[in-house]
Order: structure tokens, then C-alpha cells, then sequence
């Protein structure tokens, strides 16, 4: 087991390398901060001197060197636009991000996995015939234009929610179920076909030779089973909403690392874009690796191996 | 067709455990397919009943109907299942389940997929009594020890506690019955419970049905393709064919006196028991194939593949008729019955 996490770890920082790598050259083709960091009135002199402050005159190759070797002693720089280090203005995002992200975890798992269930079990009957299409559309719908749905409905016409900011779970709801509708219909079609496959299983017909009550089938049997492969899919979805949520966080006015993400990319802010990107990697690594971890917990199957599914 | 079958087969002044009778069964698959046609069981009080008959021809449809576990796609369509005395057709869905895993329970043919394969083996056991029995906890442990020890389970404390992937198939088999004989059955279905197993496993399973069947009075109905495995336990045999009752008598009667041309060939095609053969599908076998539901026309269904087949055959289906005492075949020209018949196939 010890060996295998190794592993993993090994991989992990392989892979940060080469997404730290690939998004410092990629700001950098989005066009030079200097230029909006000078009055509007600057001179060619006086942006060469911003530039020589930010360390930008120097070749690209030499300012990445310098780059690695300041984030290998955990120096992601200072930003640009704000006095304060890079990483640091992250981390005071992430918090938010972390709020919104449980948020539309618990609406798409406690809508989403219901849904499938009842769909599954009452496959080509009304739950299924309402369920089924009321999901799609909820997926369908893109965040900017159900996010504004729900503001005009719920806090403009009805006053029941804040429009945005963030404080409190009454101004949780709206962006958690404005995120939250995404990954729902992924979570619900998971579960209906992870049902429909184990409910043709021969373990299930041994339940029921037993005399197991519908209930005892589903929930104690079936369950457990069907719920495996929504729990990888529910560590992608967790992983990819931990990384920020720029359209939501946006529309909501949500202060958290995807609002972070359009200003520093606005702005050309590339030792805040590069935190960013660095802490969704790794928040995706190891949301990855603790899902796996996870599955030898709830599979015995993976357990005495230690190998990953 | 098969009229008072039943009172033929069972020892007179004697109850059956379960009694079968004409049960026909359909699948809809966009239009109506017979997979059973009025097949008709009887399993008296410590016997045990072999079910053979070749892939396809119904054996587990009639396990099923008898559990009331059939497909969502199939639907009985006629006949009648009678357990002690009860009608199951009468009951409605919660008594019928009341009466799975208490009265009669089931042991599958594929003990590879048959358990769950995320709950440890002793809970899959303990479960048949809390859903069955008013025992607490540490009783239900006890019990279910007792009953790995019984079916030959060795070190039973670490069988309870591990996982159906940590046992080997005659293991998980061998769990299967404990949890099929957890509440004492009066009528225990077994769908070719030994067919995945190697030879000796296959003996020693074979060996706990006669265990108790001796010591509980357990009533077996024993579905196999295995002439053999009837040779060893059986009592009686039903033989099917495309899902009809094609001849039912004693083992004895079976083996020396068999009257359908098609029992003839399947005890023909049985390997020699002695000479550890290798499986099945080596040996000489019925030449043709058992025809697929829906393709049954008129007539006798075995007579396109039957040595004996005359214009009768190819015209009018056979319904069963006594063909010595406690013995039924569905034949128009059954084998004669002085004499040990030749295979079907040599006869040419
Ligand atoms: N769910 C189903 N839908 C349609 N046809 C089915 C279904 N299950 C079984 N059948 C058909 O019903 C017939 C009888 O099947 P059954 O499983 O009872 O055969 P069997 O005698 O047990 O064979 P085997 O020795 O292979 O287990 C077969 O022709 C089979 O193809
Ligand atoms: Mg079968």
C-alpha cells in the first residue's frame, strides 16, 4: 500500500511539473503585463522599466528557470496588481471556492443519485418519463443563462435569495444549484445505469431467493454496489468544481479562485494565474488519489492487492 | 396433454413437498415465446428429484417458477405450483416472499456471481435468519458457524469473515448451501449446483444433499445436464425437452428401462464415470440441436433429431403416457422395455 502511494506521489509531481510548465509559457503568449500596468500616458521608457521590475526583460527560458527554482522553495512570486504573494491571494480564495464546490456536490449527489435510482427501478414508468428529461434540460441550460434565470426568479421577483456574494447558506443556494445542475444529470445517469446493470445481477436473484424485502434488496445489496462507479465519477466532478467555477463565480459575484481566475487573466497577472493553476492541479491530483484510496475502503476487491481500479 | 401426471409419480397416501403441475410459461419478446409447456413436477417428503435435459430446454425456467424469481420478460401462462399443500399462485407478493429463503430456497448454478461480492460470506448467511428468524445477533453467528461446519466449510471463523473473492468456487458453493439450509427448507431447488465445480468438489457437494436429506429430511429438487450427478443422488428423474416433460420415472427405471428415444441418448452420451474423462462437450452427444422457442411446430418436438421418428411423430405431439409402473414417457413409439436399448445414434 505504502508502495503504491509512492507511486502515485511520484505521478503526481510529474504531472504538476507539466501543467505548472505548460501554463507558464501560455500566459505569457497572452500579451505583456506592462502594458497594463503603466498610466495611460507611459512612455516606451517607462514600461521597459515596469517590465525590468517584473523580471520580464530577461529571456523566457531564464525567467522559467527562475520560476521553478522560486516555486521549488515555495515561492510563487508576488502579484502584479495586488502587494501581496501570489499563492497567498489564492489560498484566501480557495475557502469560497471550497463553499460553492460542497454546494453543488451535495445538490447534484442529493438530487442526482435518488433520481437514478428511481429511474432505474421504475424504468419506463413516470419517474423515469419525468425525471430523465427535467435532468437534461437542467444540463443543457448553460450557468450564465440559468444562473440569471434563477437571480430574475428567485431574488429579483420572489426576494428569497441574494442576487450575489457570497455569506451564509442563504447566499449558497442559488450558485450551489446553478453549478450543481451540471454535474447532477452526470451523477443521475451514472447512477440509473450502474442500477439497471447490478439490478440484473445474479447476487440480486440470490437476495431474493432469500426472501430479502424489496427495500433490503435495494439498500443492502444493490446499493452499495451500484454507488462504485458514481463515486469515481463524483471524484471528477469534486476535482474539476474544486479548481473554480468561473462562469457561476462570475455571475454570482462569488469570491472565489474562478472570479480570481478571469480578473488575474484580465489584468495579465501571470504569478496569480500560475497559483491558480498550480492549486487546481494539485487539488485535482489529490482528490484523484483519495478517491482511489477510497474505493480499496469501500471494494474488498481492491483492498489486499492495493492495486487501482 | 399431461393429465393426472402427478398422481402417478408420488407413493400413494403421501403429500408431496412440491407438486408442479402443468406449468406453462411465455417470454415476451415481441411476440409470445412458450419456453414451458405444461411441465409437471412432483417432489415427495427426503427425495430427491433430478431435472436433466440438454441447454436451453427449461430446467431453470421451472426452478425459477417454483422460487417465483422468473425474468421481468417472462410470465406464467398456465398451471400451477403447490408447495405443502399451499397454492403459490394464491398468495399475494409478501407471503409468496415469506415463504423464499423459510420454505424453499435456492442454491445457482454460478456460485462465482451468486454472492455478493462487497458483503463478507457470514453476513450473506446471517442475513437468511434475520430476515427469517427471531435470533439475536450472536445466535445468528452461532448458527451460521454451525452451518459452514455442516457443509464442510473448514476454519469457518475466517470463511465468515472474508469476501466472496477470497474463496475458491467450491467454497462460495459450498456458502450458497449454508445459506440455502440456514432456515431449515422443506424443498431445496438446485440449479446444476455442482456444474463449475471440479470433480471431487462436485462429489463432496453431491455428498451434503444426501447428508440432509438423510438427517433433515430435506426434499432436493436437483436440476442438472448431468446424467451422472443423477446416477449418484437421484431418486427420480424428470427428463425435459424443449420445454415440455418428456419421460419421468425412478433413477432405476431411467437407467435400465429408459422408454423416450432422447433419455436413451442422453444416458448414452454419459461419460464413463470411472475413466475420469474430461468434460461434457468431448462426448458423444444427440446429433442435432434442441430447437429454439418458437421454431416448435407440430408434432413430437424431438422427432427432427429421433432415430425412431415415424409420420406420426412429425403430426401429433405425444402427451405422456404410463410406460411402466411410476414411470411416464412422452412418446409415441417408446423404447420397448425388456430389453437395454441401443444408443439412439447406432442404430443406423
Ligand atoms: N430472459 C429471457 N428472455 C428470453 N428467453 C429466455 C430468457 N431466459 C431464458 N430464456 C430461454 O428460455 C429457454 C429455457 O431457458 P432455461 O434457462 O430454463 O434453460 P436451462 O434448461 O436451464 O438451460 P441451461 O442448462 O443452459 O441452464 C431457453 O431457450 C432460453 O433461451
Ligand atoms: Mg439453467
Amino acid at each position: 500500500m505504502a508502495r503504491y502511494i509512492a507511486g502515485r506521489l511520484l505521478q503526481a509531481v510529474v504531472t504538476l511539473l507539466g501543467v505548472v510548465t505548460i501554463i507558464f509559457f501560455l500566459v505569457r503568449l497572452s500579451g505583456d503585463p506592462a502594458r497594463l500596468l503603466a498610466p495611460q500616458n507611459a512612455t516606451a521608457t517607462d514600461i521597459a522599466r515596469i517590465r525590468h521590475q517584473l523580471g520580464l526583460d530577461t529571456s523566457l527560458w531564464s525567467q522559467y528557470v527562475h520560476f521553478l527554482s522560486q516555486a521549488l522553495r515555495g515561492n510563487f512570486g508576488y502579484s502584479y496588481v495586488q502587494d501581496q504573494p501570489a499563492m497567498h491571494i489564492v489560498l484566501s480564495r480557495f475557502p469560497n471556492t471550497v463553499e460553492l464546490a460542497v454546494g453543488a456536490l451535495v445538490v447534484a449527489l442529493g438530487i442526482g443519485i435518488p433520481a437514478g435510482i428511481l429511474s432505474a427501478v421504475y424504468r419506463g414508468r413516470w419517474p423515469e418519463r419525468t425525471l430523465m428529461p427535467l435532468i437534461l434540460v437542467g444540463q443543457s441550460m448553460p450557468a450564465f443563462w440559468s444562473g440569471i434565470l434563477l437571480i430574475l426568479v428567485f431574488s429579483v421577483r420572489f426576494h428569497l435569495f441574494p442576487s450575489s456574494g457570497q455569506g451564509g447558506l442563504r447566499a449558497l443556494v442559488l450558485p450551489a444549484i446553478t453549478l450543481g445542475s451540471l454535474s447532477l444529470a452526470t451523477i443521475a445517469r451514472m447512477a440509473r445505469g450502474s442500477f439497471l446493470e447490478q439490478l440484473d445481477r445474479d447476487y440480486v436473484r440470490t437476495a431474493r431467493a432469500k426472501g430479502a424485502s424489496g427495500m433490503r434488496v435495494m439498500f443492502g445489496h444493490v446499493l452499495r454496489n451500484a454507488l462504485l462507479p458514481v463515486l469515481t465519477i463524483t471524484g471528477l466532478e469534486a476535482a474539476n468544481l474544486l479548481g473554480g467555477a468561473v462562469l457561476t463565480e462570475v455571475i454570482f459575484a462569488w469570491p472565489g479562485v474562478g472570479q480570481l481566475t478571469v480578473q488575474s487573466v484580465n489584468s495579465r497577472d501571470f504569478p496569480v494565474v500560475q497559483a491558480v493553476v498550480l492549486l487546481a492541479a494539485i487539488v485535482y491530483v489529490a482528490v484523484n488519489l483519495l478517491v482511489d484510496l477510497l474505493y480499496g475502503v469501500v471494494d474488498p476487491r481492491l483492498r489486499l492487492t492495493g492495486a487501482a481500479p | 396433454m399431461s393429465q393426472g401426471v402427478t398422481d402417478d409419480q408420488v407413493p400413494a397416501g403421501q403429500d408431496p413437498v412440491l407438486a408442479v403441475e402443468d406449468l406453462s410459461v411465455c417470454f415476451e419478446a415481441g411476440r409470445q415465446l412458450k419456453a414451458l409447456s405444461q411441465v409437471s413436477v412432483t417432489v415427495g417428503r427426503a427425495e430427491i428429484v433430478g431435472v436433466v435435459g440438454e441447454s436451453g430446454c427449461g430446467k431453470s425456467l421451472t426452478a425459477l417458477s417454483v422460487m417465483g424469481l422468473l425474468p421481468h420478460n417472462a410470465t406464467v401462462t398456465g398451471g400451477r405450483v403447490v408447495l405443502e399443500g399451499v397454492d403459490l399462485g394464491s398468495l399475494n407478493g409478501r407471503q409468496r416472499r415469506d415463504l423464499r429463503g423459510r420454505r424453499m430456497s435456492m442454491v445457482f448454478q454460478e456460485p462465482m456471481v451468486a454472492l455478493n461480492p462487497l458483503m463478507r460470506a457470514g453476513r450473506q448467511v446471517t442475513e437468511v435468519l434475520s430476515v427469517h428468524s427471531l435470533l439475536s445477533r450472536p445466535a445468528r453467528k452461532e448458527r451460521t458457524l454451525a452451518l459452514f461446519r455442516e457443509v464442510g466449510l473448514a476454519d469457518p471463523e475466517a470463511r465468515y469473515r472474508q469476501y466472496p473473492h477470497q474463496l475458491s468456487g467450491g467454497m462460495r458453493q459450498r456458502v450458497m448451501i449454508a445459506m440455502a439450509l440456514a432456515a431449515e427448507p422443506s424443498l431445496l431447488i438446485a440449479d446444476e449446483p455442482t456444474t463449475a465445480l471440479d470433480p471431487t468438489v462436485q462429489s463432496q457437494i453431491l455428498q451434503i444433499f444426501l447428508d440432509i436429506r438423510d438427517r433433515l429430511g430435506t426434499s432436493v429438487l436437483l436440476v442438472t445436464h448431468d446424467m451422472g450427478v443423477i446416477a449418484e443422488v437421484a431418486d427420480r428423474v424428470t427428463v425435459m425437452y424443449a420445454g415440455r416433460v418428456v419421460e419421468s420415472a425412478p433413477v432405476s427405471e431411467i437407467f435400465h428401462r429408459p422408454a423416450h428415444p432422447y433419455t436413451a441418448g442422453l444416458l448414452a452420451s454419459i461419460p464413463a464415470r470411472n475413466a475420469d474423462r474430461g468434460r461434457a462437450e468431448d462426448l458423444p452427444t444427440i446429433p442435432g440441436r434442441v430447437p429454439a422457442l418458437g421454431e416448435i411446430t407440430a408434432g413430437c418436438p424431438f422427432a427432427p433429431r429421433c432415430e425412431r421418428a415415424q409420420t406420426r411423430c412429425l403430426q401429433e405431439e405425444p402427451g405422456l403416457l404410463a410406460a411402466g409402473p411410476a414411470h411416464l414417457a412422452a412418446c409415441w413409439y417408446p423404447l420397448e422395455q425388456d430389453r437395454l436399448p441401443a444408443p439412439a445414434r447406432s442404430e443406423t
